[in-house]
């Protein structure tokens, strides 16, 4: 399955990825992210996920890297002859150089990589038809969802089949936003 | 032992192979029996690259200073699992799962595809929260560097 | 970082000027966005039988206000939302969700059990009655964190 565009976009993924984690700068931190974002989205297109990409797409390319840009911009945007806040002051004399890598986290990090990539090979190859979830679960749940009369199967077992995950969900997004209105004491509320 | 391992489950080529062997000869993922290593490699490139990006995530929420690149980081490792799971969820000439008729073909995994779909929103609220916390710490220590928040406070428990 | 969000007061507390508004920006912005938030809205109310759902066009109308956001700044984008609504919706579609995964217990069936309602295709309406609870909780919550992130 690994056709060229899929190779392609697998190349920017690690291209951008390896920027993101070079970069120091916050501010080229998050725009590498929003080209990571965008690439990662791309791919699952490619993947046949349609739903999942356009998530992606709005969410990692879009919110995400605003959200980031914004505390970004909040964290740094003091006065330059304001001493309570030095962060900007640092970030700007990171922007140029790199300190010394932390050799500790890469042997950690490191060891866990291959470990992980040792497990690989031991995966069915990507696309493959040969396997049970495949013969059996997949095209069970295409079948019962079109007998429902839903055609996006992504939204028949989210909702109908599988809907209390949705629920909790929900629920998760629902304190998300209380806890940030919490986080700055409810200072938005008009 | 080769055939043994091509008609074997995913889980026992692991267990059986040894140390050397297990990327010459490879688990028994269905149809590597008859492929050589490399082939059989690029064929999960999808995988390695995931591994990758896991790995870089986790390298820089651990061992970055700055807070908001941490959360950058966290959502560098998120993306690399969702990558696992849309990968997993494809065929080969397959469709999208969007029913078309009765004969539509191999459509994609829809499972994974949910998995992720419920992850990516519950990341996005992680990382909002993450955010707002970093911002409301600079706003109270003037500083989003995680060494210099560890001097602020073990001065403030030796003052104690 | 022009058109950021300069207007921030930040830490010093003190608000800075803002640069004047980039015409390219605002012309750009106030010609895409009504198509994004309307495409956003058809993606959130087909999700049965096309690509889409709640959560897909959710994020996507949030994606057009936050782009409104960044053209004409965090303040005054403010001031076109309606404040109580930011806080009011989410619960809405949480109780919304509930309320229509809850119905089918006074029925007599269980949790989630949308084909116990007495209406035809009831399944098909539950889920997109659900997918707009979904929809607007999403939208209405990532709003209201980039308001507090940008303007608390």
């Amino acid at each position: 399955m690994t056709s060229p565009l899929v190779a392609a976009l697998l190349v920017l993924l690690l291209v951008a990825a390896g920027t993101v984690v070079w970069l120091r700068d916050p501010l080229s931190t998050v725009v590498a992210f929003g080209v990571y974002s965008l690439g990662m989205a791309m791919l699952w297109a490619v993947f046949r996920a349609p739903d999942v990409g356009m998530t992606e797409a709005a969410v990692g390319a879009g919110v995400t890297t605003a959200l980031f840009l914004v505390a970004v911009v909040r964290t740094g945007a003091a006065d330059p002859g304001d001493t309570q806040s030095r962060s900007r002051a640092v970030w700007r004399s990171r922007a140029v150089w790199r300190s010394r890598p932390d050799w500790r986290s890469i042997a950690v990090v490191g060891g866990l990589v291959a470990a992980l990539l040792w497990t690989v090979p031991a995966l069915p190859a990507v696309g493959t038809s040969a396997v049970p979830p495949s013969q059996q679960v997949g095209p069970a749940y295409v079948e019962r969802a079109s007998a429902l009369g839903v055609d996006n199967v992504v939204t028949a077992v989210l909702v109908a089949f599988r809907g209390f995950d949705t629920f909790g969900e929900v629920v998760v997004v629902y304190a998300a936003g209380v806890a940030v209105l919490l986080v700055f004491d409810g200072e938005v509320v008009g | 032992m080769l055939d043994v391992l091509a008609t074997a489950g995913p889980g026992v080529g692991l267990a059986t192979a040894g140390p050397g062997v297990g990327l010459a000869t490879a688990g028994p993922g269905v149809g590597l029996a008859t492929a050589g290593p490399v082939e059989a490699l690029a064929d999960r490139a999808a995988y390695l690259v995931a591994v990758v990006l896991v790995g870089l995530g986790l390298h820089v929420v651990v061992a970055d200073r700055n807070l908001l690149r941490k959360v950058v980081g966290l959502n560098l490792f998120q993306t690399g699992i969702f990558l696992v799971f849309v990968a997993a969820a494809a065929r080969t000439g397959g469709r999208s799962p969007l029913v078309v008729g009765p004969d539509g073909g191999p459509y994609a995994d829809p499972l994974p595809q949910v998995l992720v779909l419920t992850a990516i929103v519950v990341g996005v609220s992680v990382s909002a929260l993450a955010a707002a916390l970093v911002v409301r710490i600079d706003a109270e220590q003037g500083t989003v560097l995680a060494d210099e928040l560890d001097a602020g406070q073990r001065e403030v428990t030796e003052r104690e | 970082m022009s058109d950021g969000d300069p207007a921030s007061p930040g830490v010093s507390g003190e608000p800075r000027e803002r640069p004047p508004d980039s015409p390219v920006v605002t012309t750009t912005v106030r010609l895409l966005v009504p198509f994004v938030v309307t495409f956003g809205l058809y993606t959130m109310f087909h999700g049965t039988s096309s690509v889409g759902g709640g959560f897909q066009g959710g994020v996507v109308v949030a994606a057009g206000v936050i782009a409104i956001a960044f053209a004409f700044g965090l303040d005054r984008t403010g001031g076109w939302l309606r404040p109580g609504a930011l806080v009011v919706l989410p619960a809405a579609g949480v109780l919304g969700f509930a309320f229509v995964a809850g119905g089918p217990l006074v029925l007599g069936a269980a949790f989630l059990d949308l084909s116990a309602y007495p209406v035809a295709k009831a399944v098909v309406f539950g889920v997109e009655a659900v997918e707009l609870c979904i929809g607007a909780t999403v939208a209405t919550t990532v709003v209201l964190l980039f308001r507090s992130l940008g303007g608390g």
